[in-house]
């Protein structure tokens, strides 16, 4: 018995410093990692050497960026199309009040078609919609001909909505629900009973008690969409739409580069992100309304009558024409043999199959993307689960800076970040053997997707009660051995859950390895936008289909272990 | 008949289902202007179902609600009046407290829904927050309130607009014992100066004897008996309500004959003569239940060999209460518990004890 009490009291002497050590170490280390592409962005916008060359102060571009027509107008479309947070957030409040408040039929169908919407790649939904809405040969165009009109896929509306229905209203549709699930039933029910009728009870109760809920979602997705980047030089570049995303890539492809240009711009839009992204956290970590209410009352979905199915019907329309059409033709795309042009004699062949399947370019590809995708789940598992659990078990000085330090990479934009390491690669001799290698791809990944995976590892500790563990150590189990034997058992579904996000996150990223990625280490996903972009559609669409499969295979999996992406 | 008299809800052949399960299985019952009836039962059985039916937050899958003779709920003329539409009040077991007003704002947002004019408003608002002891706190966001002022601000919110009918769903289960109680009292004297009818779901039996005009016990989607406490307690329709309404102690017996008429034999062969007219039509050999109440068990000291109407416990367990002992003993097959004050037999020790045959009730096994 004695020896089970001091085990929870004693105290090497050596850890009364531990922590401040521990604390500065792991600030200083993760800085390291998220500050320094920050600074160098900033420090080089007032740079007008090439890389390589020795630092040289001038403003030239900061001067272009104000200057330049395409630049301005590059930053007009950047805030034009960040309209879809507001539709978005319209049509996913409305979603997600269906789904938890009204018993409808395929409810769970419907929830865990929106989380394949999630994790389907955008590009090749992309891909899809040209197929269907080109305006030379698009197949709805065809029949729109008749009555005389066309719509393009190629403007600013077929970029909203490829981006609301493959990203923004799934994601913020999987962000409300838990939100509105916690929140209590009888706050909305008490109004109806107090004589309030549907509207008036969605006016004056349900939005303003959700509004911390729908802020953070409404800033989280600003943020997101600020980063876009593939969808637009897709579809935006052939109608001279550019977003700064794009128009950064672009000053990079200028022979020579443009470097203080794009560097200037990028100041300028992290600058923008970070103050949303300071913004967006200072307002998430206040206590919501919807939380602190309901004690423990379950709330059933009330029942509407017929009008269910309506519901339910209104439902899968828009999952037919968001997910399911470009998902089939997709894959219709993918075996013509010339894409789009279904009245030719036998349109269907599976030649470009053949020839994908047998191009050595796209076996290394596959190569490519299983070591870059599995080197960055592989790494990012142990890193993120450590910092996880420094930030929430461990004894440290400094957490609140950590905190920040860990999640400021979510504020820089895939293609900024690829940016500042292109250019460390190319300035900077310690690191240059990096460039071109897989290192250098996965270091740029792990960065990337560190601040939702150590976010996903915080919430799966902070469901498992302290208790646990503590009762564990009381019984005489080492640290260690508590991890190993306790926590790490019970976390692990969350971690095969982590581990597939990060996979899929990492396969199908283009904007963050665009800049840095060379022939030899180039994924799938580059070669499909390489294919895009050069006009073969078949091939693209083959590689699309592949990488369409992974995503649904990880919504399976994490929908399986349960992973929940809202607080 | 209970106070008022008129009827003022009427629900026929009221039942809900979730999925294949029956809620609640076609119920009957009257609710008279001005009394209280308490929903009881055990969780699950349907009450608070019922209650959210009468409110409209819960729409039936068969029966109707009337309201002042007008039905606002039919299932089979398709009538459903929506829960806005029906002036009802309603107090939430989690007191539905909107976390982003002001006191104020809640007993003002009932009146401004319905288009009260300003006003009216201010004066009815006023009175409400006086009624339930919260003058004083009217800019106080409500989530700063207390849960006893919570509780009473919901119910505030519930009476400013003179609803027909109030309806309260375990109102008191999130408030600690001491300011239950209070509740209890303040509720009953609220209702006694305002004579509002009140619907009252309860699973606790002491919260519902002292409420209730009329108690509605409810078990399995069913009423299992309606009428006053005193109707329950003392005329009990089944072992169900004897046993939810206070202490039961049962034993299981037969029911025998011989030459003086039908007696009960226990286990151990101890027999209870009760009067005639209890066994009537019990078929001697068959086999009872047979229930009384801990008053009416009655320790004889110095006697070691029970007569008729007696039986023999041995002591279990003695706990000290401060006030009294409380001894556990079994007879019969049966364990139950009798206070003594004063001296006391000790532990495995034999008693013997008197049964009240007048007080046992019998029941088909």
């Amino acid at each position: 018995m004695a020896g089970v009490i001091s085990a929870g009291r004693g105290k090497p002497p050596w850890e009364l410093r531990a922590p401040l050590i521990m604390g500065a170490l792991l600030v200083l280390g993760i800085a390291a990692l998220t500050v320094t592409p920050v600074i160098f962005i900033l420090v080089n916008s007032l740079n007008v050497a090439r890389p390589g060359e020795p630092w040289r102060f001038g403003l030239e571009g900061w001067k272009e960026v104000f200057q330049s027509p395409r630049t301005l107008s590059a930053i007009g479309y950047s805030f034009l199309l960040t309209a879809r947070t507001a539709i978005g957030i319209a049509v996913a409040f409305v979603f997600s009040w269906l789904l938890i408040r009204v018993r409808i039929p395929f409810a769970r169908f419907i929830e865990f078609s929106l989380w394949i919407a999630y994790f389907l790649p955008p590009l090749p939904m992309a891909l899809s919609w040209i197929l269907l809405l080109d305006p030379n040969y698009g197949l709805i165009n065809q029949f729109f001909q008749i009555a005389g009109f066309k719509l393009s896929i190629y403007s600013v509306y077929g970029i909203l909505w490829v981006h609301l229905t493959t990203a923004t209203i799934p994601l913020m549709t999987i962000l409300l629900t838990p939100a509105l699930r916690q929140m209590d039933g009888s706050l909305e029910e008490a109004a109806r009973v107090c004589g309030a009728g549907y509207l008036q009870t969605f006016k004056r109760i349900l939005v303003p008690v959700l509004t911390p809920a729908l802020l953070t979602i409404v800033l989280a997705s600003v943020v997101r969409n600020l980063e876009a980047f593939e969808i637009e030089q897709l579809l935006g570049r052939p109608a001279g739409i550019y977003v700064y995303a794009t128009r950064i890539y672009d000053l990079i492809q200028w022979e020579p580069p443009l470097f203080s240009q794009a560097m200037s711009l990028s100041t300028l839009f992290l600058a923008i992100l970070i103050l949303l992204a300071l913004f967006y956290q200072r307002y998430s970590s206040r206590r919501s309304f919807a939380t602190i209410s309901g004690r423990g009352v379950s709330f059933r979905p009330t029942d509407i009558g017929r009008s269910r199915y309506v519901i339910s019907g209104c439902f899968i329309l828009f999952l037919s024409l968001s997910v399911f059409l470009p998902l089939v033709f997709l894959i219709i795309g993918s075996s013509m043999k010339l894409f789009g042009y279904f009245n030719i004699s036998a349109p269907f062949s599976s030649r470009h199959w053949l020839l994908v399947l047998n191009d050595p370019q796209f076996l290394l590809g596959v190569r490519n993307s299983f070591v870059v995708g599995l080197g960055t789940a592989g790494f990012g598992i142990i890193l993120y689960s450590l910092l996880g659990y420094a930030l929430l078990r461990a004894h440290l000085a400094g957490k609140p800076l950590l905190n920040l330090l860990v999640w400021l990479p979510w504020a820089v934009p895939g293609i900024l970040l690829g940016l500042a390491f292109l250019w460390l690669f190319l300035s900077v001799p310690i690191l240059s053997p990096l460039y071109g290698t897989f290192g250098g791809l996965i270091l740029v990944l792990l960065l990337k997707e560190m601040p939702i995976g150590v976010h996903m590892v915080k919430a799966a500790f902070v469901q498992l009660a302290h208790e646990l563990e503590q009762v564990a150590r009381v019984c005489g189990a080492s640290w260690l051995s508590t991890y190993w034997r306790i926590t790490l058992p019970l976390i692990l579904p969350t971690l095969v859950s982590i581990f597939a996000i990060v996979f899929i996150s990492a396969v199908r990223d283009i904007s963050a390895i665009i800049l840095i990625s060379t022939s030899a280490t180039r994924p799938l996903s580059l070669l499909m936008m390489e294919y895009s972009l050069a006009n073969q559609m078949e091939a693209a669409s083959i590689i699309g289909v592949i990488l369409s499969l992974f995503g649904i295979g990880v919504a399976f999996i994490s929908r399986r272990f349960g992973i929940r992406l809202g607080n | 008949m209970p106070p008022g008299s008129g009827i003022i809800v009427r629900v026929n052949g009221l039942s809900k289902r979730y999925g294949q399960s029956w809620a609640v299985r076609g119920i009957d019952f009257e609710v008279y202007q001005g009394e209280i009836l308490v929903l009881l039962g055990p969780s699950g059985c349907g009450k608070s179902t019922t209650l959210r039916m009468l409110a409209g937050l819960e729409r039936p899958d068969g029966g109707a609600i009337y309201l002042k003779e007008q039905p606002i709920v039919h299932t089979e003329k398709r009538l459903f009046l929506a829960s806005e539409k029906r002036n009802m009040g309603m107090v939430f077991q989690s007191f539905a407290i909107w976390p982003h007003l002001t006191v104020q704002e809640h007993v003002t947002f009932p009146l401004e829904v319905r288009g009260v004019s300003k006003k009216d408003i201010s004066r009815k608002a006023e009175d409400a927050l006086r009624f339930v002891n919260l003058s004083g706190l009217e800019g106080r966001l409500a989530t700063e309130l207390s849960g006893g002022q919570q509780q009473r601000l919901s119910l505030a919110r519930a009476l400013v607009y003179e609803p027909d009918v109030l309806l309260l769903d375990e109102p008191l289960s999130n408030l600690d014992a001491k300011l239950r109680e209070q509740m209890r009292a303040e509720l009953k004297k609220l209702q006694e100066q305002l004579g509002t009818t009140l619907i009252f779901v309860t699973h606790d039996q002491i919260e519902a004897m002292t409420l209730a005009h009329r108690i509605a016990l409810m078990k399995d989607g069913r009423f299992e008996q309606i009428g006053t406490p005193a109707e329950l307690y003392d005329n009990p329709a089944s072992p169900f309500v004897h046993s939810f309404l206070g202490t039961t102690i049962a034993f299981a017996a037969e029911c025998e004959k011989e030459a003086d008429g039908p007696y009960l034999r226990l286990r151990d062969g101890y027999k209870l003569r009760p009067e005639a007219a209890l066994l009537d039509g019990i078929q001697p050999g068959s086999r009872v239940l047979v229930t009384v109440r801990p008053n009416d068990l009655q320790p004889i000291l110095d006697k070691s060999k029970p007569d008729v109407d007696e039986i023999e416990a041995v002591v279990q367990n003695i706990i000290y209460l401060g006030d009294c002992y409380e001894i556990a003993m079994v007879a019969c097959g049966a364990e139950f518990s009798l206070q003594y004050h004063g001296a006391h037999p000790s532990k495995n020790q034999k008693v013997i004890i008197r049964v009240n045959q007048k007080a046992i009730k019998v029941w088909p096994a």
